[in-house]
């Protein structure tokens, strides 16, 4: 079924349509440019980048740098190590995070006030630092998957968003569920995770590109060089030569110049498999999905 | 019933992950404590093993495959059990201090903190195991300045001292000889034929900042350059010839110093966004001509000169030598030819005496040579009894990389000489002659104790950033500088003469400390 | 207008949710009733809760034993409880400290400018992506304006610099060309607010667009189509049907953002300011940053941050109760 206004837009294009794209299009030039800038100097000769003569397109093209970046077997274990900490990471977050989130959009649940507050709290005092590293140390996550995985399986903001979702959801769906004879758990399993595929999605790449990008935990509980992350290098390699901060005397002969070129290859080869994530998330933002289904 | 199954099913895989964590937490240290035994009875040559926590470079980052811990394992019997830090050395260090889980060795980027650490009881003080290490103790007569250097408050030593590496660190003046010989100009011996030099540059050049630095990376050293070259200090600083401890930006010569800035400011001889200048953009204006002297790492003259002669051969960085800021003052480059790194030893450690033999060989001539050169064949020949790199290894961090040779816990004392043969003639000269150019000893370095520390966190820290705020604001023009009187008074206000009451304090101190020890 | 759309939303919620309450009230039952009647009614969603509060309960409210520090002169070695006492010694060090009112000043407006600037964006950005037709010209709009969000700070920050530099950046070229007279963007106290808050906008604008192209998926066509026959216009319907749809999620991120309002990064503005600009860019997390974690001071830092949680606490129970009072949506 086709609406009157649609077959109106379709027929001409109004001024709305154009200024719309027009300032799609300036939003978008604005924010690909510092990644085509990067792509452009990553493939560029080493004179032209000293020089600033990258500005758009490569100048002296190679693919030097990304030789040096792949042919690296660092990377690949960083690689290894990072995927396997965002798959299991983000499975984890998400069966832990939607069955708390839909808990909480229940408001008929006791004590639901009290665990909201418990959770928001969270969101503004925390141990610290070095108690958090010694309560996950005692549990005997240090050096290994689980101190990846676990420290940060809940977020307290994506939890909110996804009860906030649970909530528009109309309680006739699980008025209907109970008709059927099923409980609280069944109801969340059969009724309502089907029903929320755009949550799920959207909440899942939050979680997979917050594990991906995460230097945090490893900095904290990892020492092992085998189970270090893309980020741990690429951050290593970002920060070289970057901030002197405090540390004066420990820069100079030690404080090697790391060029522009390298770290923009490496900053391409570690973010370009999480940015391709993205686009298979935006099938599930389909209008009125979730309705669809309770009708369908 | 089904009900049940999902909650069961739950609450089992809930149980399973929290259990596998469990275990393999279990495992973990199993087989640390299984290596330390390990260690422990193999009192002998052949199977010892240390724990170390040592630094990563991004540039050379660590590899248990480098040739250089086989090396090592063949002379000393000891392998090393290795962990880096995932991010900063710093954070780590108070991770591993809290966890109260010492590696036996761990490096430390600076003084301050293996005296912060050794005072709270987690390290050791190498001084009780001197006698363990004959090597060391020749060393120790041989460099008296350098073992000075690494002692603390109360004159222990919790930090192995080093020798030759901080060559690398020096800070020079840098002028493009090129442009200057095309244009007869002469380099500059005093701040005020700087000043003409710049204007002659900026006339030819009108879209150049002929002086350009590094001011939005590394502020510090920039300050300590150019107080250095007007006598003065940036804080507080030790005075030489009145032997005490004074307060730079009050100064006088300070004061001409801000108003000799604010004129090449005026003048547009330095670049407008001077303070927010990063590495990549002083990169670009000193490659493409737009500025030609500079400050910055000696080491700059073989980075630009290699990269730039591809496409320029004309192009010459060459060594200056640091002009007087004013008449009657020494023509001065700052004391930054040292380094503070180095390994200290855990209080904890089952193995001190097996950590001291194994040190104890960094000081031998044998040592020396093997974390210089490297191994005789494999990476360096003699000729002639002159030691030479072969020809693979190009510059130093690709000898670095591919053995590492003088990474982070290889090394304590260098042969600076293995460094210099990989350089190019220029740079060589640069070395020669900045020599000249070095002030008469090093800043003393007090250790605090922490109620001092905490002084100088927080006034220090107000204090520091008035007068960088003021620097900046009399530069640009912002602050008149016929408030400079009052700005020494407001300064004064935030607490400089605790500043430098604690210095006088501190240093006090070390030295009741060593003629004690002695 | 939209606002109340929501309030009747929700208030059907809040209904749905009574009728157990009422119940409850109305028997006056015992205590141990009550409990066992909340056991038979909450037990399976407790169920579902309770790995959620199990990591609560361990990975948040275990470490926060290490509160104490901000009481205790903190020795890493020694450990949290061998530290000596110094009661409220860092909290005064705080107060008493010069700078304490310009911190607080801008860290307030700082983070105020982001809100008020930054929180509307991303709600614009998905609104006019929803406007979209050509599905794949959305597409591509979308994931191309989230890229910025996987650039490190320090990446960003030296770009920001690099590309506002009087000398050569391409901002200034552009005003140069268009006939402007170069500004020097970072060295001038006036420009970092403004230079920040885009900054931040430009890098995190795709991102936060997610959630709410997220929410807009809840939103029944149906009432597209009933407000098209009832001949609705493109702004009308904006205002009818696309932003009532949205306002629970709207309402809920406004409410976290308030609470966020004190809590920004130090290292963006760390890498980005400099002397000559402290006299707007220094916040309180970079002095933190300076005086606390440099020097190794962690109960002064963890002092300050423990009185910033406080404030920041106290904002998001202000806005979550004048929202919960104008009827709208509510976070607990």
């Amino acid at each position: 079924m086709v609406s009157a206004g649609e077959v109106r837009g379709r027929r001409r294009i109004s001024l709305f349509t154009i200024v719309n794209t027009l300032i799609l299009l300036g939003v978008a030039a604005v924010t690909l440019y510092p990644f085509v800038y990067m792509l452009a100097v990553s493939l560029s000769g080493d004179v032209y980048v000293m020089k600033g003569e990258v500005t758009l397109w490569p100048k002296g093209f190679n693919l030097r740098m990304y030789d040096l970046v792949l042919g690296d077997p660092k990377i690949w274990s960083a690689y290894r190590n990072t995927i396997i900490y965002t798959v299991l990471g983000t499975a984890i977050a998400m069966i832990i995070t939607s069955m708390g989130a839909y808990a909480l959009s229940r408001s008929d649940m006791t004590f639901h006030k009290g665990f909201t507050l418990l959770i928001v709290f969270t969101m503004f005092f925390s141990g610290g630092m070095i108690p958090t590293f010694l309560v996950v140390r005692s549990l005997g996550l240090v050096d290994t998957i689980w101190g990846m995985v676990l420290p940060g399986a809940v977020s307290t903001w994506n939890l909110i968003l996804m009860r906030t979702f649970f909530s528009g959801i109309p309680k006739e769906l699980e008025e209907s569920g109970r008709m059927d004879g099923l409980n609280d758990i069944g109801i969340f399993f059969r009724i309502i995770v089907p029903l929320s595929k755009p949550v799920f999605a959207t909440i899942s790449l939050f979680y997979a590109v917050g594990i991906w990008n995460n230097f945090m935990n490893p900095l904290l509980y990892l020492r092992n060089p085998d189970l270090f992350p893309l980020q741990v290098i690429l951050r290593n390699l970002v920060l070289a030569g970057s901030v002197s901060s405090g540390q004066v005397t420990q820069i100079g002969g030690d404080n090697m110049v790391v060029e522009d070129s390298l770290k923009f290859a490496t900053i391409m080869v570690s973010t370009i498999p999480i940015l391709i994530i993205y686009p298979f998330v935006q099938k599930y933002f389909v209008k009125g999905s979730m309705i669809g289904a309770v009708k369908g | 019933m089904k009900k049940r199954k999902i909650a069961s099913a739950l609450l089992a895989a809930l149980l399973i992950v929290i259990a596998a964590a469990g275990c393999t937490g279990g495992k973990k240290e199993e087989t640390n404590t299984a290596s330390n035994a390990n260690a422990g009875t193999g009192g002998q040559k052949e199977t010892v093993t240390l724990t170390a926590l040592l630094d990563n470079n991004a540039t050379f980052p660590y590899s248990k495959d480098w040739p250089i811990w086989k090396w090592i394992q063949e002379k000393t019997g000891v392998t090393l059990n290795v962990q880096t830090p995932s991010g900063k050395l710093s954070d780590t260090l108070n991770l591993v201090m809290a966890s109260a889980n010492l590696p036996d060795l761990m490096y430390m980027s600076g003084r301050r903190d293996s005296n912060k650490y050794g005072d709270q009881g987690a390290l050791e003080n190498i001084l009780d195991h001197v006698d363990q290490m004959p090597n060391l103790k020749k060393w120790m007569e041989q460099y008296p300045e350098e073992a000075k250097a690494a002692l603390s408050a109360d004159g222990k030593m919790y930090m192995f001292p080093n020798q030759g590496f901080g060559e690398t660190n020096r800070m020079i003046w840098l002028y493009r000889e090129d442009v200057f010989k095309k244009n007869g100009l002469q380099t500059p011996k005093t701040y005020e034929e700087l000043h003409q030099v710049l204007k002659k540059l900026k006339q030819l050049y009108p879209d150049s900042y002929p002086l350009s630095m590094r001011f939005g990376q590394i502020p510090d050293e920039m300050y300590a350059n150019l107080t250095t070259n007007f006598d003065t200090g940036t804080d507080v600083y030790y005075d030489f010839d009145d032997n005490k401890w004074k307060f730079g930006p009050t100064e006088d010569n300070y004061k001409k110093m801000v108003e000799m800035w604010h004129t090449f400011y005026e003048e547009g001889l330095i670049p407008p966004d001077f303070l927010s200048i990063q590495t990549k953009q002083w990169q670009d204006v000193m490659s493409t001509g737009q500025s030609f002297v500079t400050i910055d790492y000696i080491s700059r003259v073989d980075f630009f000169n290699n990269a730039m002669r591809k496409d320029n051969p004309e192009y010459s960085l060459q060594f200056m030598a640091p002009p007087a800021g004013l008449p009657g003052v020494k023509q001065l480059n700052p004391y930054f030819h040292y380094l503070e790194g180095g390994l200290t030893v855990a209080s904890s450690s089952k193995h001190k005496d097996e950590i001291m033999k194994y040190m104890d060989f960094f000081y031998s001539e044998d040592g020396r040579n093997l974390s210089s050169w490297g191994k005789e064949g494999e990476t360096y020949t003699v000729d002639n009894g002159e030691k030479k790199f072969k020809p693979e290894y190009t510059d130093v961090t690709e000898m670095r990389k591919q053995t590492g040779l003088q990474t982070s816990g290889t090394y304590t004392w260098i042969d600076f000489n293995a460094h210099l043969s990989l350089f190019s003639d220029d740079l060589k000269k640069a070395y020669e002659e900045a020599v000249k150019y070095d002030p008469p000893a090093m800043q003393p370095k007090p250790a605090f104790t922490d109620a001092e520390n905490e002084v100088l966190s927080v006034t220090g820290q107000a204090v520091k950033k008035y007068r960088e705020e003021n620097f900046s604001k009399f530069v640009l023009g912002t602050r008149k500088l016929s408030e400079w009187d009052k700005y020494v008074e407001e300064i004064n206000g935030l607490g400089v003469q605790k500043l430098i009451d604690t210095y006088t304090a501190a240093q006090q101190r070390v030295e009741q400390a060593k003629l004690e020890n002695k | 207008m939209w606002v109340k759309q929501a309030q009747s939303e929700v208030s059907g919620i809040v209904e749905a949710g009574l009728p157990g309450l009422n119940v409850k009230r109305r028997s006056g039952m015992t205590m141990q009733s009550r409990l066992k009647r909340a056991w038979r009614r909450s037990k399976y969603l407790w169920l579902l809760f309770l790995p959620c509060l199990l990591y609560y309960a361990i990975f948040k409210y275990a470490p926060m034993f290490g509160l104490v520090i901000t009481f205790k002169n903190y020795n890493v070695f020694k450990g949290i409880w061998a530290s000596e006492w110094v009661g409220f010694k860092y909290y005064r060090m705080f107060f008493e400290n010069p700078d304490f009112w310009v911190l607080m000043k801008n860290t307030v407006l700082l983070g105020v400018y982001k809100l008020v600037f930054g929180f509307p964006a991303p709600i614009i950005l998905a609104l006019l992506l929803n406007e979209v037709r050509n599905a794949v010209f959305k597409k591509w709009v979308q994931t191309v304006s989230y890229l910025p969000h996987f650039i490190s700070n320090v990446i960003v920050a030296s770009m920001v610099i690099m590309f506002l530099s009087p000398n050569g950046g391409i901002i200034n070229e552009l005003i140069t060309a268009l006939g402007g007279k170069p500004v020097n963007f970072m060295m001038e106290p006036g420009w970092f607010r403004p230079v920040y808050v885009l900054s931040e906008i430009w890098q995190h604008i795709g991102w936060e667009t997610i959630i709410f192209l997220a929410a807009l998926t809840a939103v029944d066509p149906q009432l597209y189509e009933a407000a098209s026959i009832d001949g609705a216009n493109r702004w009308r319907k904006l205002w009818h049907v696309t932003l009532p749809g949205i306002a629970p999620t709207i309402m809920i991120i406004l409410i976290l953002d308030i609470g966020k309002v004190l809590e920004i990064g130090f290292e963006k503005v760390f890498l980005m300011y400099n002397p000559a600009i402290y006299d707007t860019a220094d916040i309180i997390s970079t002095y933190v940053y300076r005086v606390g974690m440099e020097q190794g001071n962690f109960s002064y830092a963890s002092s300050i941050d423990l009185f910033m949680g406080v404030i920041s606490f106290i904002f998001i129970f202000s806005a979550n109760f004048i929202s919960r009072r104008l009827g709208g949506t509510s976070l607990w």
